[in-house]
């Protein structure tokens, strides 16, 4: 072999060696760590997007801060009226009394004690001594005083199609929606709360007798049959998307804890009286919260405490879609589902919306 | 040639060894613009060696270079720390890029090498002993690498790793993602395979 040639190869690689390795031009590498430094800064901004707990937690932190200072805005105490809150004008008005009896449109003069709801439909209005209310107001009675909630979710008139199965599905027409019971309002003229859709009664669980820890109810079972298991909810299904939280003490307190999806859906099988009804409790819940399915019929709001005309017709616990099968009996017309997620303590934790159905 | 230039790879060793705070140089460097600086700057010289060692050019050795550190940087979280340090991890990305740069321009790359030598010989005057051996070794080195370039890419990286950038066995291994008995196989096929294509380079010499 000559002088250009090697015996071994890896030898020959020792020909890449001989001029020994050049320096880098000047500047290339001072050049390339600040390019370097760029590429990490970008980098770790890149790779900083608040994980998906993190998203949820800011924008139920914006909401519960935006709801906070609304409901602040909006709780009047007029101390003033503590001595004696009379209501007139009522039109289109449901009042709950502490006891859970309801009084549509009572006369003129009468006495609202602590404790009451008062709910104005839409197109109703009353008076509360020199206050007036506007369809959509929910207020109760608290500490002698007024007290309204902003943070209400309305009541969803459902949409009531009919397949080419016959069956009746309910869907949300709208997503639930804050309203704006009454305006703060201590001196001046008297308020009038903006009108609105029908509001449920949201503000908080009404202080009744009959509220206290949640008892489970099992939902009701098809006649001979077992329960089957919840189906796989249609895309459709509908989430109300994010509900206020509550902590359960009552309207125009510090709205507290991360937002919940309640989601719900109600299908009527055929001509029968049998609602299918299935839900839905956002990750967000947690385990211990129970979640009921209030049903009502006619104009009577579903929701908790359980007042008159009220039936639960399901329970579960902590996340997760469950279902059940209501019958509301022949003489049911027209019956409203709701959610309602209650904690440990029977503490209203987040209201789902409305769902309307018409029967027979 | 000169024994000198070659007996450092008859026995091939690290080129340096490991600062024993390198390990947490690593970690800091995952969130630390400073600390992934500091490893560049004890590593650039190394890498910007082998990549010249195998492209003999500047100023490809520098552009591959800065891309060997830029994948080091997108792919430093992936990281996972062995008792060689990082080096045989930058070794791997550095002669993956230069695969792919050999890839991309083809053979045609050493063949255009082997006729830039030729040019070089028509051009120079062979006046002193001194260009005459400058231009030999330049000549060797060339066709060195036209051979080390005509091999199959796995070949490539094996040789490169083990002896342009002095890796240890085992971390050339790792460095291939191999065990150490497929590391000593794939190392003697490339041994052969280099030979056959040095052998065929040299007879295709005008």
């Amino acid at each position: 072999m000559n002088d250009d040639t090697h015996d071994d190869p890896i030898e020959a690689l020792g020909e890449l060696f001989a001029d020994g390795d050049p320096e880098p031009t000047p500047g290339f590498v001072d050049r390339v760590e600040a390019d370097l430094r760029i590429a990490h800064a970008e980098r770790d901004r890149n790779r900083r997007p608040a994980p998906a707990w993190g998203r949820v937690g800011a924008l139920a932190s914006v909401a519960v801060v935006v709801l906070a200072v609304a409901t602040a805005g909006f709780i009047w105490r007029d101390r003033s009226v503590s001595s004696a809150l009379e209501l007139t004008n009522a039109r289109g008005v449901v009042v709950t009394l502490p006891d859970g009896s309801t009084v549509d449109n009572p006369a003129d003069g009468f006495d609202l004690p602590e404790g009451t709801l008062v709910v104005v439909r839409t197109g109703g209005s009353a008076t509360i001594n020199d206050v007036s209310l506007g369809g959509g107001a929910v207020v109760t009675i608290r500490d002698g005083a007024l007290v309204t909630a902003a943070s209400v979710t309305t009541t969803v008139a459902a949409v009531v199609s009919r397949p080419a199965n016959g069956s009746r599905q309910a869907t949300a027409t709208a997503p639930p929606e804050t309203v704006r019971p009454t305006p703060t309002a201590t001196t001046g003229p008297v308020p009038t709360a903006t009108a609105g859709p029908v509001p449920t009664a949201t503000a908080g669980p009404v202080p009744t007798a009959t509220a206290g820890p949640v008892v489970p109810v099992e939902p009701v079972v098809p006649p001979g049959g077992e329960k089957p298991p919840p189906p796989p909810l249609p895309a459709n299904f509908p989430h109300p998307g994010p509900t206020v939280a509550h902590d359960g003490a009552g309207p125009g307190a510090p709205i507290q804890g991360s937002a919940v999806d309640l989601g719900l859906r109600v299908r009527v099988a055929g001509r029968s009286h049998r609602v299918d009804v299935a839900w839905s409790v956002g990750p967000a819940a947690d385990p211990t919260w129970q979640a009921v399915v209030i049903r009502t019929s006619g104009d009577v709001v579903a929701d908790w405490p359980l007042g008159p005309r009220s039936v639960l017709v399901g329970e579960s616990r902590g996340p997760g879609r469950s279902d059940a099968i209501d019958e509301p009996g022949p003489e049911a017309t027209v019956v409203n589902y709701r959610v309602v997620l209650l904690d440990t303590s029977g503490g209203v934790v987040a209201r789902g919306v409305v769902q309307t159905v018409a029967l027979g | 040639m000169t024994d000198a230039a070659v007996f450092p790879l008859v026995e091939p060793s690290r080129y340096e060894p490991v600062p024993f705070d390198e390990r947490e140089l690593v970690e800091r460097a995952r969130h630390d613009a400073d600390a992934f600086a500091e490893l560049y700057r004890r590593h650039v010289g190394a890498i910007h060696g082998f990549v010249y060692r195998r492209t003999g050019s500047r100023e490809v050795a520098e552009d591959l270079t800065s891309a060997t550190f830029e994948k080091a940087l997108a792919g430093i979280d992936r990281f996972r720390w062995t008792p060689g340090g990082i080096a045989p991890w930058l070794f791997r990305i550095a002669t993956n890029l230069v695969t792919d740069h050999h890839r991309r321009r083809g053979r045609r790359s050493g063949d255009r090498a082997r006729r830039a030598v030729d040019r070089l010989h028509d051009r120079v005057s062979f006046d002193t002993d001194d260009a005459i051996e400058s231009v030999l070794d330049f000549d060797r080195a060339a066709l060195v690498r036209v051979a080390l370039d005509r091999l199959n890419p796995r070949y490539q990286r094996v040789l490169s790793l083990r002896y342009l950038a002095g890796l240890e066995h085992d971390e050339a291994a790792r460095a291939m993602g191999v065990n150490r008995s497929l590391m000593s196989v794939l190392t003697h096929r490339a041994t052969k395979a280099l030979g056959r294509e040095l052998q065929r380079v040299q007879e295709e010499r005008p």
